[in-house]
């Protein structure tokens, strides 16, 4: 920011510099927080809500989930969370599952074509990874022989 | 136990890429008690016999998969 522009926003230099860092800090762990959020298959497909969610169901694919928990760990508010799965629903993607107390527990449907799919898709990104890291893990060898 | 190692892999939690050991415990949440249990026994299995690779870091234990055995936990998964 120039000069003429902190002027204008009435700031003293201390508490711009401040505010800028601490902005700084807030953007570099929303960026640590995003790494974490979701993996192989929405770096490939887009981080949309609906990647993110099938992403998430593929993950865990012998099990079920609760909303709430699926919001929690994509990073996406619960009302999108709840959108995403009502479209996946009307489209067989997902199934309920049970009930524990008051929450709704949803599921992989592993019988519907389009899901059987995203398995395939989802196992060969699997396999890619595998590939990459054993060649970098050769590399390291060689690079420090023991 | 298999999707907690399929969450690790297909997050690239390898080698020195590590996550909080709690985090893998949060598949368990909605598991009955015996279930829970069998989870714990596969994951004590898993480090047993070094798929899992564990360390203290930041004051908490933090778990990685295992590179050298990446073929190993595919089967596993797959």
């Amino acid at each position: 920011m120039t000069q003429e522009n902190r002027r204008s926003t009435g700031l003293p230099r201390k508490v711009f510099l401040l505010c800028l860092l601490i902005f700084h800090k807030k953007e570099v762990l929303v960026k640590m927080e995003a790494t974490t959020m979701w993996g192989e298959f929405c770096n490939t497909f887009g981080t949309t809500g609906r990647n993110r969610v099938i992403e998430f169901f593929l993950e865990g694919r012998e099990l079920d989930f609760g909303l709430g928990d699926v919001a929690e760990r994509t990073g996406l508010i619960r009302a999108t969370a709840y959108n995403v799965a009502d479209e996946l629903l009307k489209e067989g993607i997902l199934v309920l599952s049970r009930k524990v107390g008051r929450t709704q527990l949803y599921k992989l449907n592993l019988a519907e074509p389009k899901v059987k799919v995203f398995i395939e898709a989802f196992n060969m990104m699997l396999q890619r990874i595998a590939e990459q890291e054993g060649e970098l893990e050769i590399e390291r060898r060689i690079a420090i022989p023991a | 136990m298999t999707a907690a190692l399929r969450r690790l892999f297909n997050k690239r939690r390898i080698g020195g890429k590590h996550t909080e050991e709690k985090n893998l415990f949060l598949d368990a949440k909605h598991l009955s008690k015996e279930e829970q249990r069998q989870f714990e026994d596969d994951y004590k299995l898993c480090v047993n016999n070094g798929l899992i690779l564990k360390k203290k870091s930041t004051g908490e234990w933090h778990i990685s998969l295992n590179p050298r055995k990446l073929a190993e936990i595919l089967q596993v998964i797959q």
